[in-house]
């Protein structure tokens, strides 16, 4: 995904986050600026190397990024102390501090994409600690790196072979099995065989969701990372615009006839007002892609497109995926999507979801905290129900979606402890503090939770009617703009915005699919 | 004579020279070179380099969406060539010749302003501007009688709205640069050409333009080498290259490339034809510049 992280913000810190994460566009573009003009501008014209674009981004960014480093280790360590010796009062922004007695322990670092702020850097630091108070020999040095940023570093650094110890990925092809196949990752497989000290008498890997296990799980069967939580994509609707103009409520057994003539209600009883049937801000690509996803889903089955990257009998031009991209149009046709959507990022389109500006929105579980940045009452009218079925489809349980993971880096020297943390993380009591506190869904089967009743009576029915969808889940179909291999997804990305601007047909994009597949296989030596 | 100025240079001002010459090789002139190096292979930025020859080169001109971003920044370096820098001077010099307009500061101030925002609140502030539903110029436009546009969204104006804003920024920039030039000016020329009768208009073309042309033509070689590189606004406003790469430009299509498909051979072919093309257009005006 473009901005998983973003996605992941389930509670309404998203907007501090935003922020930050402007902040540092801005910085990074201020100093491109001036770079790119001053220097650059001069140089150019001088008799020895004119300015590079590309050299002056990589310089810029990896001074971001250690600037950030620096930051966080900073930060840290000023609230850190001994626990044996002193306690530091929390500073009153936030609730979790981390206590890292530093003495006579080596470092396990841990990339991660939490900002300040977030429920889910508590959630962080509150394990980090506990893991470090009970283990002798290594302390865990948790470090925040930019989503962005992210995305570059951790190639730069496996490359380079410093990677952290452990490091944020979401599964796939892109952040994960590509470094598995060159040997940069461990191998966790034999611990997830065994049962974890947390939940005696099952293997480690049958007290996590299958789905999210099968996106750790590269084609050679062994497993390279843990998921921490589950995030799934589908359609949302705003109840309350529903009841107001008294249009039919969307239920999960709806079909694609039910779904488009919800659409055609909607516009009927909601004529000449500024408010749409469904928000798409499709400017990023990866909006676009969730209809496609979907459609390729239930005509071919969740795991077609992942297992036809590795399997030269099948292919992508295949009716199906022509009938995916003709149905994205038609709902274009049909006037179903807010004015401008090519234009628009995936926030506008939340923007206007959140504001009562449409009734419907095809997007991830993530969307009730981004909403709650920007209007504070519609979102609890928020409600999800599964992607309309069709007639004679392949698959009617399976969902689209993901998550994060961490990872260990082969060269980390204490990967047994680093094991330990992440059983610690993804154990019953650390899952519930996901769900109750982050309230983001776990990666952990329910029925491990151990939920009281008190405990499950707290949780919105929003997040219950997700747990719901998830749990049919058997198989969860990656993005595929992170589980495929970057030829296939830039034909992909590329593909959405003119498929929904109409500026390709449909046997075209199949076609393009399938010419980047035949690259990849050619590249992957497979064919 | 000539052994001592040798001496002189190795003594004095190679030392000198050596730090800013050392960063320079460093930062600068080794990225540059290794860009050639490396488009001559295969390379997904982790894996080995696959030797290609000239492949990624043959790649790059048969691509269809590196000559649209290509031409995106021709149409940039057109416009601000021919807008920013124009109305830059014709600004400066209403400002400079006309004694009796009150609140100079205030103009000088106004006119710089859009300088002084970081491009990437600019982008920001613009793409609210432009928001097609109930954005303001679009409500302006619908109360004028006018169908609204679908600014950022319809492939064949987007680089166009992008383009403005731009304009609507540098403006500013070259109005300075403008103003400074022909504050140097010794009173006495313009003076005398006062008193011998020119019109402003003359003034300006016989007069200050001839003076000031080294100045204009150092604005030519910003505004053209500048608009090849130009990221911000593109990265921001259009961020995956606009509709159908309609607003691409060659420093998004190649940071895309670089950093999202991981076709490192491919980018640094490109990164390299920029090099070449930049250097040659930036020598070309420093030439002009040295002339003049």
């Amino acid at each position: 995904m473009n901005d998983m992280n973003k996605k992941i913000s389930f509670n309404k810190k998203i907007s501090r986050r935003e922020a930050l994460s402007t902040a540092g566009k801005i910085a990074i573009s201020a100093v491109v600026a001036g770079v790119v003009a001053g220097v650059g501008g001069y140089l150019a014209g001088s008799a020895a190397a004119p300015a590079k674009t590309i050299t002056e981004t990589k310089t810029v960014t990896a001074a971001a990024a250690t600037v950030t480093q620096t930051v966080t280790q900073t930060v840290t360590k000023t609230v850190t102390a001994p626990t044996t010796l002193t306690t530091i009062a929390p500073p009153p922004t936030t609730t979790v501090v981390t206590t890292v007695p530093t003495t006579g322990k080596e470092p396990l670092t841990l990339w991660h994409l939490w900002t300040e702020g977030t429920a889910q850097l508590d959630w962080l630091r509150t394990y980090a600690n506990k893991f470090n108070s009970e283990n002798p020999r290594v302390y865990l040095n948790p470090v925040y790196v930019e989503n962005e940023v992210f995305k570059r570093q951790i190639v730069t650094a496996m490359s380079a072979g410093n990677p952290p110890d452990i490091f944020h990925n979401w599964g796939g092809w892109m952040y994960l099995f590509r470094f598995a196949k060159e040997g940069l990752v461990y191998d966790i497989t034999p611990f997830m065989e065994k049962e974890s000290p947390y939940i005696p008498g099952v293997p480690w890997k049958d007290t996590l969701l299958p789905g999210r296990i099968a996106q750790v799980t590269f084609t050679d069967g062994r497993i390279y990372a843990v998921p921490l939580m589950l995030l799934f994509e589908s359609m949302f609707f705003n109840r309350k615009l529903f009841e107001k103009y008294n249009v039919t409520m969307p239920t999960n057994d709806w079909t694609w006839d039910e779904f488009l003539d919800i659409i055609e209600e909607i516009k009927r009883k909601a004529a000449g007002e500024k408010i749409y049937p469904i928000a798409l801000g499709n400017a990023v690509g990866w909006t676009g892609m969730i209809y496609l996803m979907y459609f390729v889903l239930r005509l071919l089955g969740a795991d077609y497109v992942e297992r036809a990257m590795w399997d030269p009998k099948l292919r992508y031009d295949t009716k199906e995926f022509v009938e995916a991209a003709r149905l994205c149009q038609d709902l274009v046709d049909r006037g179903a999507f807010n004015p401008g959507f090519n234009g628009l990022r995936d926030t506008d389109a939340a923007m206007l979801f959140a504001n009562g500006q449409a009734f419907m929105e095809a997007i991830g579980t993530w969307i009730y905290g981004q909403a709650l940045a920007y209007n504070k009452e519609n979102p609890k009218y928020f409600d999800v129900v599964a992607w309309p079925h069709f007639k004679g489809e392949k698959d009617s349980n399976n969902l689209v979606g993901g998550g994060d993971a961490y990872a260990i880096a082969k060269v980390c020297k204490h990967p047994e402890d680093a094991v330990r943390f992440l059983q610690l993380f993804v154990s019953p009591e650390s899952q519930k503090m996901l769900l109750m506190h982050c309230q983001i869904l776990p990666t952990l089967k329910t029925e491990y939770l151990g939920l009281t009743e008190e405990e499950e009576a707290k949780i919105p029915d929003l997040a219950k009617h997700e747990m719901e969808l998830a749990s049919k889940a058997t198989y969860i179909c990656n993005y595929w703009d992170q589980g495929l291999p970057p030829v296939i997804t830039e034909a992909v990305l590329e593909s959405v915005v003119a498929i929904f601007g109409k500026t390709m047909t449909p046997e075209d994009f199949a076609n393009k699919l399938e010419s980047a597949r035949q690259k990849w296989l050619e590249e992957a030596g497979i064919a | 004579m000539r052994s001592k100025n040798l001496s002189f240079f190795i003594t004095v001002i190679l030392p000198f020279l050596a730090p800013a010459f050392i960063f320079f090789l460093i930062f600068r002139f080794i990225p540059a070179l290794s860009a050639f190096y490396v488009s001559l292979f295969k390379w997904d930025g982790i894996g080995k380099m696959t030797f290609v020859g000239i492949q990624n080169w043959i790649n790059i001109f048969s691509d269809k969406v590196f000559w649209i971003s290509f031409r995106n920044n021709i149409y940039l370096a057109i416009a601000s060539v021919g807008f920013e820098i124009t109305v830059g001077l014709l600004l400066a010099y209403i400002i400079f010749i006309e004694a009796g307009i009150k609140g100079k500061t205030f103009f000088r101030t106004a006119f710089f302003n859009p300088m002084i925002f970081i491009p990437a609140a600019v982008a920001l502030l613009w793409k609210l501007i432009y928001f097609p539903v109930g954005g303001p110029l679009n409500e302006i436009l619908s109360s004028l009688g006018i169908q609204p546009v679908d600014w950022l969204g319809d492939p064949s104006i987007t680089v166009w709205s992008i383009i403005l804003v731009v304009v609507w920024q540098w403006t500013g920039w070259y109005f300075i640069l403008s103003l400074t030039g022909m504050s140097a000016i010794p009173t006495e020329i313009i003076e005398s050409a006062i008193i011998d009768g020119a019109s402003r208009w003359r003034l300006l073309t016989n007069v200050i333009i001839p003076i000031m042309k080294s100045n204009l033509f150092l604005q030519i070689t910003l505004a053209t080498t500048g608009s090849l590189m130009y990221f911000d606004l593109f990265w921001i406003m259009a961020e995956a290259g606009g509709p159908g790469h309609s607003a691409e430009v060659l420093s998004t299509w190649l940071y895309k490339q670089t950093f999202m498909w991981s076709n490192v051979g491919y980018s640094q072919a490109m990164a390299a034809f920029l090099t070449i093309v930049t250097f040659l257009v930036g020598y070309y005006w420093i030439r002009q510049v040295a002339r003049a």
